[in-house]
């Protein structure tokens, strides 16, 4: 072992070139962009990015005759490489690594990411006792230390219990330590691996790493474009935190989200997990053209996978071959073939709410109440059947009293006798001609019988563009009649929309009339004779209804087909009350075969148990339709979808031949006789053979901790990206990841008690110098607390937080008037703070509207949730400063935790509390001398201007009566909210 | 400066120098805070700024008519179309665009001329629509290019193309960019200041439009509101006045610098809370119009004692540019005239023309106009034809990519230069059509920048403005 340990340090040192170190990265920054991957892009005919080539202009073991060092230097400037039009020139030092590589034999190796993952040989040390105490209890630490060695560094000594017991608090949950958990901890009633563990078993822990898989899965409330509409995704969410407060493997966890919804015996959950690929921004815009925009969510889906799951950005390559990574444009495309086949639209027009594919997910309770009522339902079927059987004897006498009734009516403008079958296609709909005109100013009444299997049109007289002039009936999803009036949609119509839901295969005797108001009141619609309670949602009509486009049953644009039966189409151009409706039902009811439709409308003895059929039904689809959530999931069409290329990326410029779904062929392909679909790509992710997935888990738990990962660009694997300063490092966790069943837990609970992450995060100046951003880790982690752990913090610090896990998301404290200001309201109104608790939760579950992201998030750093995001960056701003000392939420927070601080005796107590909530802390003497000062003069100055005092304690929704407010409770106020703003306050350090 | 703030500024200098460690780049004020935009970039993360050719202009006011105006009662009338009402309009023209399926159902497409006259104007004789009376007025001093190009025929892709060279949302905006690459120009307000109004239909904007992309989000633009608190969270919180806020900080600083190791990032964050608290002073300082004269009052129009107007941000953006704020960004909702052009497009007019050319004259009177571009414009243009019913009296226009025009002025753009020509229907550009690249390419480059230099590397690319695209328009500059 000590033989190989040395060897490792000889190779480390200034040994040998190493290609994909120190070469790779040079020819990649001067040379790919005219000789790379990108066959469009290329010159002469020479990629520099392969061997072969690389053989043309690069003698092994002669720099002297290699055409490739010429070029660099060359005098004349027609042959200077890179051409000095680019403005680009390898430095002395680059070419110098060059010549050695050169010399040494021009070794050739592919990218270091896409080669297999290696567990490293881990160096056996002796360890002298003292400074190094600790450092031999995991390969994790002796893999660190050695690298440093190689460097010449020397790792710093450990932190102090409470400064680690804190970082570890706020990397594994978000939030510090309490009070409680701090003592318990200096007090040595618990150890380190138990706090860990404790952490480790939390919910808190599992928001924690929700809020960071979020920012990959670009979760939001809303749908991003234009108007910005709701949508409901927070059971996705929910999936999320139960997925890592259960330790799922991690494996487990890309598949579902993945092709959830292709495993087998999955199961509902496994089919939300499948959102992931869902929370892509959905277009709503009027006008908007599907394709191209149905193209934007597939590569978004495969985008936002490549990066999530590989680390690598593809993006490039929809357009040309990739400049700098072996991603060809082919490659692109058939890797985007996996997310193509997704049942869906790129345009759902003015649609509110989620759109499909969708799932629903009722909790348990709700499962039950559906349960009973099925039951129900089942129930009263029964016994309307029951009477069904017994009706032949009640409809004859119902014939023999109306046979000689017959309606005395004005003769109707269309009179469609018999039965039309509609299948649900567009072919099969019925087409009636241009006959019967409908006008704003002229009454109508439209009467049938139908039987629908399904939602869509029943009948529709309406142009096919976006302005919909003209006039409908519709089944809506959940079956609810709505009637259309259009002159033009939707700022000069009329919709009224029914209460209650028609039932599939069921007859009703529908009758929808109208007065020729011009009003939502002058219409009525009538099933089974019986009025419908009708909602107006739109009601200002001021113009034609006429059209070219004939009258249809079965169909209209967007509605969808109508599967089902229609009986007596007829139109009159008069508004029929009750008794004329029913007239007309009848005349079916009487016929010798009339027994269903007598049942529907006229069997009394029936009617008691159809009203409450109806009514447990309608109970039904309320509690569907009102309360049960839904989830946006992925379900492939039944017709697979040809993939092609897309020339420039252009969603009307497909090319060439379709292409089989496949990994880029860098990685070689996916293996022979794999599914050619997303859960062929699954297993393929997570197989342990894949150069990627467990390297790019690791790194990202590795961030999570340090702030920075293993290797810098979280997001970025590929040749541009920054390689890792410790690979053998970040190869043995990758390898130790996948032998213990992709189990997470087990990673960060051995970095969490590692010796590298227990180090001093305190630094020289020279130190800083040589490793600013903490590469080599020759010191701990120091980072700011991420958007949401600010907030949670003072939230949490001042006993405000309110710690419930999941649900829909909620809306704490924001300016008055922000979403007005750039939607007018279009799309939601204005913002409605929450109450109670929920003004209180973790920001995580702050409702996240992506054209107007909440401040506090946006201020702090947080993405706005567009893109697939794997990294925040930490800015400093005088907008942060500016929200923390007069943001509502941190003034409450204030005046809270001062409160907190007044529960002790005594001054230097009572400081002493405020600083441990914050900081897991006690001042030093030099603080608290500043603090004493300083709530000395508070408090004289709120003396003396108890106003000031009253006006300072009454903010937020927890204030007290204005005689509760003392100047003293002012004056800590002001400490609490001096302690928040500190810079250690929102670091861990 | 009253006595007070002085005071408190006395105070703030003296606690600075109360605190240890401090670094001393952000010492040289103005020029400290662009190299603070540019001080932690790492190579991984880095970028390269333009090396600076020679500025002509140091600021940009960009007047953005969010919703797009329509050419034909603006800046591109064709008085030849009043002949051809309600024809149909050739296939010749259109030649199978792709239109929005708002009116690709319509089964007729007639010719809607301007309700309204067109006049040449000034001595350079730019023809221009009768309803824009005062920007008619500054004809000479405009350079309007009416040969615009863009790709997306919706607004929310039109829009974030216009600001930041691509239709899908991720990429940084213009003024993010010039904040990236030419700092601030000023210690006590943001470098890049964004103000919203409206008239009375809106289109929605997005945060995007102002977002700083994969740049530090530093680099975003801040809104400015027209309420009490412009800056979020501005106003000190109940109970504080200036004094105690100033006694506060002084303490938080001196707990901050008694921290025994040292730590830039530490000093970096109590250098944004005097920034923060000079904001403070300097955003109502810049808000309070009381010091205008009735006068100048007088010129915006009526609007401007309303806040939130056009009109007031248009004399707001003419005090931003007096305190070398280096991008101020208007947008104007209102202009999407899919019906009732005639009567809506005037009350937009109604709201924007007088304060637009207010602001350009006022700019030239302070000698402020040469070192300053202010561009109008909006995402794209209209369709010749009607949307829906056209009658003489109403009628409405779709979207239409193909062509729309806009107007620069200051800055070193050519004043009574009108560039690039469309054709007789204005459906397409016949003359020097110029894209947004090429207008982000050209204003770049009056403002010292090298499109093609001036990039941030993001996973492993580096961007650009401009993206793969845009070429300088000297047929616009002077």
């Amino acid at each position: 072992m000590y033989l190989a340990l040395f060897a490792l340090v000889a190779l480390g040192g200034d040994g040998p070139v190493d290609f994909g170190r120190d070469v790779l990265p040079i020819l990649s920054e001067y040379c790919f962009d005219c000789h790379g991957p990108d066959a469009a892009a290329r010159k002469g005919d020479l990629r520099l990015d392969v061997h072969d080539d690389v053989l043309f202009v690069v003698e092994p073991g002669a720099p002297e005759e290699s055409e490739l060092l010429a070029r660099l230097v060359h005098e004349n400037p027609k042959r200077l490489m890179p051409p000095p039009s680019t403005g680009k020139a390898p430095t002395p030092a680059e070419r110098e690594v060059l010549r050695r590589w050169i010399e040494e034999g021009a070794a050739w190796a592919g990218h270091w990411s896409f080669e297999a993952v290696e567990a490293p040989l881990i160096p056996a040390m002796s360890l002298p006792s003292g400074e190094l105490t600790g450092w031999d209890q995991d390969p994790l630490d002796l893999l660190v230390l050695h690298r440093l060695g190689v460097q010449g560094m020397s790792p710093s000594p450990p932190a102090g219990p409470a400064t680690w017991l804190r970082r570890v608090h706020l990397d594994l949950t978000g939030l510090p330590p309490t009070l409680e958990q701090l003592d318990a901890f200096l007090s040595g009633e618990v150890t380190d691996a138990e706090v860990v563990d404790g952490l480790l078993a939390s919910d808190a822990r599992a928001e924690h790493r929700t809020r960071e898989w979020l920012d990959l899965a670009r979760y939001a409330d809303t749908n991003g474009y234009q108007n910005d509409f709701r949508r409901d995704q927070w059971p996705w969410r929910d999936w999320v935190l139960g997925a890592f407060a259960a330790n799922m493997p991690y494996d487990r966890f890309v598949m579902e989200q993945v092709a959830g919804d292709l495993l087998e015996g999955g199961g509902r959950d496994a089919v939300l997990a499948t959102g992931f690929q869902r929370n892509h921004r959905t277009v709503t815009e009027a006008g908007s053209i599907d394709e191209e925009w149905r193209v934007e969510n597939v590569a978004d889906r495969a985008e936002t996978s490549a990066t999530a799951f590989l680390g690598l950005t593809v993006a490039c390559a929809r357009c040309h071959d990739h400049r700098y990574d072996p991603i060809s444009q082919v490659d692109y495309y058939r890797f985007f073939g996996f997310f193509d086949q997704v049942d869906e639209k790129g345009v759902y027009s003015e649609m509110r709410g989620n759109v499909p594919p969708l799932l629903r997910v009722p909790s348990p309770e709700q499962e039950a109440r559906l349960a009973a009522l099925n039951a129900q339902i089942a129930e009263e079927e029964a016994a309307l059947a029951a009477l069904a059987a017994t009706s032949a004897e009640r409809h004859a006498a119902f014939r023999t009293a109306n046979e000689m009734v017959v309606a005395d009516l004005p003769a109707p403008l269309l009179n469609r006798r018999g039965a039309v079958r509609l299948d649900g296609t567009r072919a099969g709909s019925a087409d009636l001609g241009g006959r019967v005109d409908f006008e704003q100013d002229r009454p109508f009444t439209v009467t049938l019988w139908l039987r629908p299997e399904s939602h869509g049109a029943v009948y529709s007289r309406m142009e096919d563009s976006d302005r919909y002039r003209g006039v409908d009936l519709v089944l809506l999803e959940d079956m609810r009649p709505a009637v259309h009036l259009i002159h033009e949609w939707t700022g000069n119509a009329i919709k009224v929309v029914g209460d209650d839901p028609l039932q599939r295969g069921a007859w009703h005797h529908v009758a929808v009339a109208y007065d020729g108001s011009g009003k939502a009141a002058g219409i009525t619609v009538r099933v089974n004779g019986a009025p419908v309670r009708l909602k107006a949602e739109v009601d200002r009509l001021d113009g034609t209804l006429a059209t070219d486009e004939p009258l249809r049953l079965g169909t209209r644009r967007y509605a969808g087909e109508l599967k089902g039966e229609v009986l007596d189409f007829r139109v009159d151009g008069h508004a029929l009350g009750e008794g004329a409706v029913l007239a007309l039902a009848r005349g079916r009811a009487v016929l010798e075969d009339g027994g269903p439709f007598y049942l529907a409308v006229f069997d009394e003895e029936a009617t008691g148990v159809r009203r409450r059929l109806a009514k447990t039904r309608s109970e039904r689809e309320r509690l569907e339709r009102d309360e049960v959530p839904t989830a946006m999931v992925l379900r492939d069409r039944d017709e697979p979808r040809e993939t092609r290329l897309l020339r420039r990326g252009q969603y009307d410029h497909p090319d060439g031949e379709a292409l089989t779904p496949d990994v880029p062929g860098v990685f070689g392909g996916l293996p022979e006789g794999a599914r050619r679909d997303r859960l062929g790509l699954a297993r393929w992710l997570v197989a342990p053979t894949n150069p990627l997935t467990a390297r790019v888990a690791v790194n990202r738990t590795w961030a999570s901790f340090f702030g920075r990962g293993l290797v810098a660009t979280v997001e970025d694997f590929g040749i541009r990206g920054a390689r890792p300063e410790h690979p053998a490092l970040l190869d043995h966790l990758a390898a130790e990841l996948v032998a213990s069943g992709w189990d997470l837990r087990a990673l960060e609970r051995r970095i969490a008690l590692s010796a590298t992450y227990r180090q001093t995060s305190e630094a020289s100046a020279a130190a800083r110098e040589r490793d600013p951003d903490n590469g080599w880790l020759a010191r701990g982690p120091r980072h700011r607390l991420d958007a949401e752990g600010v907030r949670d913090q003072a939230l949490l610090a001042s006993g405000l937080l309110v710690q419930k896990v999941g649900g829909p998301s909620v809306k704490p404290y924001q300016p008055a008037g922000l979403w007005k200001e750039l939607a007018g309201g279009a799309g939601q109104g204005a913002y409605v703070e929450s109450t109670g608790d929920d003004l209180f939760r973790r920001s995580l579950y702050t409702y996240r509207k992506r054209t107007v992201p909440h401040p506090q998030l946006t201020t702090f750093d947080a993405p706005g949730f567009e893109l697939c995001t794997a990294r925040r960056p930490s800015t400093n701003t005088p907008l942060q400063a500016l929200a923390l000392l007069n943001g509502p939420t941190y003034q409450e927070a204030s005046r809270h935790l001062a409160k907190r601080m007044l529960e002790a005796e005594g001054e230097e107590a009572r400081l002493t509390l405020g600083m441990r909530a914050v900081l897991s802390r006690g001042p030093t003497d030099g603080e608290l001398k500043v603090l004493k000062s300083a709530l000395a003069r508070h408090r004289s100055e709120f003396e003396a201007d108890s106003m000031a005092a009253v006006e300072l304690l009454g903010v937020g929704a927890t204030a007290t009566s204005p005689r509760a407010r003392t100047p003293e409770w002012a004056a800590y106020t002001m400490i609490a909210s001096t302690l928040l703003n500190l810079d250690e306050a929102i670091t861990q350090r | 400066m009253s006595s007070d703030e002085q005071d408190l500024r006395r105070s703030a200098a003296l606690g600075a120098a109360l605190r240890t460690n401090r670094r001393t780049f952000l010492g040289g004020g103005a020029a400290g805070l662009g190299a603070l935009a540019l001080g932690s970039l790492s190579p991984a993360l880095g970028g390269a700024k333009a090396p600076a050719a020679k500025a002509k202009a140091k600021r940009v006011i960009s007047l953005f008519q969010s919703g797009a105006p329509s050419q034909f009662e603006t800046l591109d009338p064709k008085p030849g179309l009043v002949d051809q009402f309600g024809q149909e309009l050739p296939e010749s023209v259109r030649k199978g665009q792709r239109l929005t399926t708002m009116t690709s159902g319509q089964s007729s497409f007639p010719i809607a001329p301007s309700k309204f006259g067109a006049t040449r104007r000034g001595e350079s004789g730019a023809l221009m629509g009768d309803l824009l009376t005062h920007t008619g007025a500054i004809a000479d001093k405009l350079c309007i290019v009416r040969s615009m190009v863009t790709e997306a025929i919706n607004h929310d892709p039109a829009m974030t193309f216009a600001q930041t060279g691509s239709q899908l949302a991720g990429r940084p905006s213009m003024g993010a960019w010039l904040s990236y690459g030419l700092g601030s120009m000023n210690e006590d307000l943001p470098t890049f200041v964004v103000m919203v109004s409206s008239s009375a239909t809106k289109q929605p904007l997005y945060a995007r439009l102002w977002g700083s992309g994969f740049l530090p989000t530093r680099h975003q633009g801040v809104k400015l509101r027209s309420g009490e608190d412009p800056v979020l969270y501005l106003a000190n919180a109940p109970g504080i006045d200036r004094a105690r806020r100033r006694a506060m900080l002084d303490d938080l600083e001196r707990l901050n610098g008694l921290r025994e190791d040292e730590d830039p990032e530490r000093d970096t964050r109590v250098e944004q809370y005097e920034l923060a608290f000079r904001m403070q002073a300097a955003v109502p300082d810049l808000t309070d119009i009381s010091d205008e004269p009735e006068a100048v009052l007088e010129r915006y129009g009526p609007d401007v004692r309303r806040p939130g107007s056009f009109a007031r941000n248009c004399l707001l953006a003419r005090r931003m540019a007096e305190r070398d704020v280096r991008f101020v960004q208007l947008f104007h909702m209102g202009w999407d005239h899919h019906g009732n052009l005639p009567k809506d497009l005037t009350k937009c007019v109604k709201d924007t023309d007088q304060p637009s050319a207010a602001l350009v004259q006022d700019l030239e009177e302070r000698g402020l106009l040469d070192d300053t571009i202010v561009v109008w414009g909006g995402e794209f243009g209209r369709t010749v034809y009607s949307q829906g019913e056209l009658t003489k009296e109403n009628y409405g226009r779709d979207h239409h990519p193909r062509c729309f025009p806009i107007w620069l002025a200051g800055g070193g753009f050519a004043p009574g230069v009108t560039h690039g020509e469309t054709c007789d229907h204005a459906y397409n550009v016949v003359r020097d059509p110029v894209s947004t690249h090429d207008l982000h390419a050209t204003l770049l480059h009056q403002l010292g920048l090298d499109h093609e230099r001036l990039t941030y590397r993001f996973q492993g690319r580096d961007f650009r403005l401009t993206d793969v695209h845009g070429e300088l328009v000297r047929g616009i500059l002077a």
